[in-house]
């Protein structure tokens, strides 16, 4: 897998040619307004749902192996 | 039955003369039929594709019946559905039950539409040939004149590609990152359309690369995708990239015609290695669309030749912080260990397939400190470069017209072993991904083994209807009425 | 200058330090979702979908997270900036579920302000704040129900966090405590952060270095997740002492993170520099750039309560208090309400004395608060106008404010139960100082004989025999005459 990732990058390296000067990056089409969402609780109390793919879990909690710190 | 268009299945059934059940009972039987062979489905689900179609029977009985009331459709496996797997076509989310719906595919349930099952992809939407699925590849119902080679259906939404091709659904769901609609729409004869960035809700839907994931139908006409777009687009307020514009009726644009539209060709698409077939087919396209009155305008989109090495950038160092939830911990498979780090290590090795695991180390490797600047900054810095070719073109032109993809569908052995060769199937897709216009691929013609050939249409944001307009004109000209060799109606 | 230094070996040392502030900011839902942001709960009960990273949930931004850190930055007079930005911090860990944590890393909705704090010596210094940005709190890791595995507690995950980062300005313990309180106390009387330490509401990072006069900035160590001023102050002191032992030595700080350690009083080193995560820090693809309007700006700004400093001035030229009085009324805004409560209508001088005095001893030997205090504001003005008009002296007030703790009875019905009434009655004062003039002769002819001292003796007797409820002013007055006669 090595050699397929520089080669990859050997083939991206093809962007440095590109004159970049005072150019922004883009974000988004410029056409969604930004939107803010109320102060209102109205999601939460459901831990059957968010436990319910759970691989392991005890009782309200998920689980991991033991960790030290 | 096998002939229907979703057009002409809604008028059949508002007139009774065809039953939701009838109906429904149809696509299962061709599934169970063909399916061995195709592999177009990860989950059949026939239980409750029967039930809603009882229920679409006595909703149409009322005469009152919603817009997609009992047409049966296939669901690209990276809709979460709820109550129904949703893999991803990936080890990882191998029994990953999802306890919500996306919103694409609850506008879909709202308008009455059944849902057959869900149907296979690239793993996470990563590939072009549907070849890293976990479930197995896809094949394309189509074969090259004369052989039995069973070829790639294209990708990722190759399942949905395939399905629709073969009569296993009368459209379906797919998603676009780089082109995942339009390519393999292009390699199994079918339609397609990419809709602008923000048109479709990508809550629910499991992320490849943020901000350029769009939804979108795949179907046989383009009135059945304008059917279909309807009823999946639309502003969501948990989307913060969706745009709040009402949705117009997609249908009532198909017949608007092309006069005096100008359609720019775009020289930067027609490289020394387009085969011929491909060029003569643009050139027949500019052609039909000429003769409509249309008028064609050569452009130029300097950048082009740098979309793909953008896209990658971009779309893997998304993809590799997007796909760091899948860590074993609160849904999907894990791999059991000692310590918290290698059960993340086994965990992802076992889950992800080899194409995903490159991906991520990519994009890892691009968002990582000292390189940043230098990839992912760059690169998005060229995206904007891209963005503005696009937008001064769509100055003088109102869309444009490119071959979807630069070769016909091929053999699943004739895959190439770079992967540098195989990012190149997406090559003429991948700039309006980029910049987030919108763009279709119509069935065309076929090449000298009578594999389909696809023509893509770009459009400016927003413009779909344009896109139909002119895609509705394309597909009068060239009536494209070949079947694959795997089409449920050869077998009725 | 500070006057805190270390003496080394090789001479001495001075400390720099800077703070890195989380406070959880006060909303009713998470940062990015519709959860609540509730401290507490049954486990992972305050959680939605999106704070569990589940495949394709997305964030949307909570308009009064935003609008909270906008009012802190203002309180801490800092730049507001219109276009901020959410960007990914990537890393690996049990309790954050994206495998990301959303903050914003280049661009921050606060820039640069500032902090003005007072040490004990009166002295007035200004630490500078970097910047103040938005991000996702973490969820717990429980380490002690199991003994092969962590459970996981996602209630936090997704709680709006403002980390507040200063200058390296800070350059003595005190003054690190002096800037946290000073923080603290903006926070809550901007009523963006409830301030609570021990729930974790408020907790620090401490980056420490030491240096000799008119150096450069030598390596710095971080202490991480600090929970209480306390160590905070402790932990400065004992880092900065080990920085000075390793110089002095010969050696080389490692710039690495370290944990405080307060029962053993030493912090360790948690990960080296080396160990350190790369974040790999890029705009998050789920949120469009955080555009926000002048006018909102304005708007907040203008609706922002009177804030500590202001506060202090307009009760120092109000009422008159005194500088270090007008320090401990505005310590919390409920204590300077009370005051000001009590203040109106009483004599501003009476209700100071009596508040920072035994008002402040009650409460400190019943364990009561100012909020959970029995005795409110309108129950003190209510005494000290009875001592005001005469109804009752300053001696008895102490004895029916006690009272007024314990059984929660008005002071009124206090006095009238109790019958501690003023006696203002001249006549009966009179009589009881001629019997007691009988009684001590022996005394009165000593007084007499020129031993003034013994006033105070019939002062006290008469109190005494009148159960203190004597107009202590009459007394004085009558005794005078009937002394003389």
């Amino acid at each position: 897998m090595r050699q397929e990732l520089s080669g990859i990058l050997g083939w991206v390296e093809q962007l440095n040619e590109v004159d970049i000067t005072d150019v922004p990056p883009m974000i988004g089409t410029g056409l969604a307004t930004p939107r803010l969402r109320d102060d209102v609780v109205t999601d939460g109390d459901k831990r059957d749902a968010v436990l319910s793919n759970a691989p392991d879990s005890v009782g309200p909690y998920f689980t991991v192996p033991k960790v030290v710190e | 039955m096998h002939d229907l268009t979703l057009a002409s299945a809604r008028k059949a059934l508002r007139e009774r003369r065809l039953s939701a059940i009838d109906l429904t009972d149809h696509f299962l039987a061709a599934i169970k039929k063909l399916d061995g062979d195709i592999n177009s489905y990860v989950t059949v689900t026939e239980d409750q594709a029967r039930a809603g179609a009882r229920a679409a029977d006595a909703l149409l009985a009322t005469g009152n019946a919603p817009s997609l009331c009992g047409l049966p459709l296939g669901i690209k496996d990276l809709f979460c559905t709820n109550g129904v797997r949703t893999t991803a076509s990936s080890n990882i989310l191998r029994d990953f039950v999802p306890p919500y719906e996306s919103t694409v595919t609850s506008n879909l349930l709202a308008d009455g539409a059944i849902f057959l099952g869900k149907t296979n992809l690239d793993e996470f939407a990563m590939g072009s040939t549907n070849m890293t699925s976990a479930f197995g590849p896809v094949t394309n119902p189509w074969r090259r004149k004369g052989t039995d080679v069973s070829l790639v259906p294209g990708g990722s939404s190759g399942g949905s590609a395939a399905a629709v091709a073969a009569g296993l659904a009368l459209g379906t769901t797919g998603t676009d990152t780089g082109g995942s609609i339009r390519q393999p729409a292009s390699y199994c004869g079918i339609t397609g359309i990419k809709p602008t960035y923000g048109r479709c809700s990508r809550f629910g839907t499991i992320a490849f690369a943020s901000s350029l994931d769009q939804a979108g139908p795949m179907a046989r006409t383009m009135e059945d995708c304008a059917i279909l777009l309807e009823s999946m687009a639309g502003f969501d307020p948990k989307d913060s990239t969706s745009v709040d514009r009402p949705v117009p009726r997609y249908e009532d644009a198909l017949e608007r015609g092309v006069k005096g539209l100008k359609v720019g060709i775009p020289r930067e698409y027609r490289p020394d290695t387009l085969p011929d077939d491909i060029a003569a087919l643009w050139d027949q396209g500019i052609a039909w669309l000429r003769d409509a009155g249309a008028e064609i305008v050569d452009v130029s989109l300097p950048h082009t030749k740098y979309g793909l090495p953008t896209y990658y950038i971009v779309a893997l160092a998304e993809a590799s912080s997007n796909l760091a939830r899948y860590d074993g911990v609160r849904f999907g498979e894990r791999v059991d260990a000692a310590s918290l780090d290698e059960l993340y290590e086994a965990t992802r090795h076992a889950g992800f397939g080899e194409e995903v695991r490159r991906r991520i180390l990519m994009g890892t490797y691009v968002l990582s400190s000292g390189y940043y600047d230098a990839y992912y900054l760059r690169a998005q810095k060229v995206r904007t470069l891209i963005q503005r070719d696009f937008l001064n073109a769509f100055d003088t032109v109102d869309v444009l017209l490119t071959p979807t993809a630069p070769s016909a569908a091929f053999a699943h052995s004739e895959r190439p072993t770079d992967p540098v060769q195989i990012y190149l199937n997406d090559i003429f897709t991948v700039p309006a991904s980029m910049a987030g216009v919108p763009a279709l691929s119509l069935p065309a013609g076929l090449d000298h083994d009578g594999l389909p050939l696809g023509l893509q249409l770009i459009g400016r944001y927003f413009e779909e209807e344009t896109l139909f307009a002119a895609g509705r004109v394309m597909e009068k000209a060239a009536g494209f009425t070949h079947r694959p060799a795997l089409h449920a109606g050869a077998f009725a | 200058m500070s006057s805190y230094h270390i003496e080394g070996t090789t001479g001495t040392w001075e400390i720099v330090v800077g703070l890195e502030v989380h406070a959880q900011v006060i909303s009713h839902a998470k940062l990015f979702s519709g959860a609540s942001a509730e401290y507490g709960g049954e486990p992972n009960t305050h959680v939605s979908l999106i704070d569990a990273g589940f495949p394709g949930m997305l964030p949307v931004i909570n308009a009064e997270c935003v609008a909270q850190a906008v009012r802190t930055g203002l309180g801490l007079n800092a730049e507001i900036h219109l276009m901020s930005r959410f960007d990914r911090k990537n890393y690996f860990y049990a309790d954050l579920p994206q495998g990301y944590q959303i903050s914003q890393f280049a661009h921050p909705i606060v820039g640069e302000g500032k902090v003005e704090i007072e040490l004990a010596d009166g002295s007035v210094r200004h630490i500078g704040v970097t910047r103040l940005h938005l991000e996702q709190d973490a969820g717990k890791s429980i380490h002690d129900q199991d003994p092969t595995r962590s459970f996981i507690d996602l209630n936090r995950a997704g709680v709006a966090l403002m980390e507040i980062v200063s200058e390296p300005d800070i350059r003595s313990p005190e003054e690190a405590g002096a800037y946290l309180r000073k923080l603290r106390q903006i926070l809550r009387y901007l009523g963006t952060c409830d301030g609570n330490m021990e729930e974790g509401s408020m907790r620090a990072d401490v980056n420490v270095s030491v240096r000799k006069a008119g150096e450069d900035y030598r390596t710095r160590c971080e202490i991480k997740n600090v929970n209480s001023i306390r160590y905070v102050m402790q932990s400065i002191e004992i880092e900065a002492q080990r920085q000075v032992e390793i110089w002095e030595a010969g050696g080389t700080v490692d710039q690495e993170t370290r944990l405080f350690d307060h029962v053993r009083g030493e912090t360790r080193s948690l990960r080296s520099k080396e160990d350190a995560h790369d974040y790999r820090y890029f705009p998050d693809p789920d949120l469009l750039p955080l555009l926000i309007e002048q006018e909102w700006v304005d708007g907040l700004k203008a609706a922002l309560p009177e804030l500590p400093e202001a506060k202090r001035e307009r009760l120092e030229k109000t009422y008159g208090v005194s500088r270090y009085e007008s320090g401990v009324l505005v310590a919390e805004q409920a204590i300077a309400d009370f005051y000001e409560t009590v203040a109106q209508g009483s004599d501003a001088r009476l209700a100071v004395n009596w508040m920072l005095g035994d008002f402040f001893g009650a409460l400190n030997r019943t364990g009561a608060s100012i909020e959970t205090s029995p005795v409110k504001a309108d129950g003190l003005r209510e005494l000290l106008a009875l001592i005001t008009d005469s109804t009752i002296n300053g001696k008895i007030a102490k004895e029916v404010l006690e009272d007024m703790f314990e059984t929660g009875e008005s002071a009124s019905a206090i006095v009238e139960r109790k019958g501690l009434r003023q006696v203002t009655d001249t006549g009966a004062i009179e009589a009881e100082i001629r019997g007691i003039l009988q009684t001590h002769a022996d005394k009165l002819a000593e007084y007499k004989s020129g031993k003034d001292k013994l006033f105070g003796f019939f002062v006290g007797q008469t109190m005494k025999a009148m159960k203190g409820k004597a107009n202590p002013a009459m007394v004085n007055e009558l005794l005078v005459k009937l002394l003389a006669e």
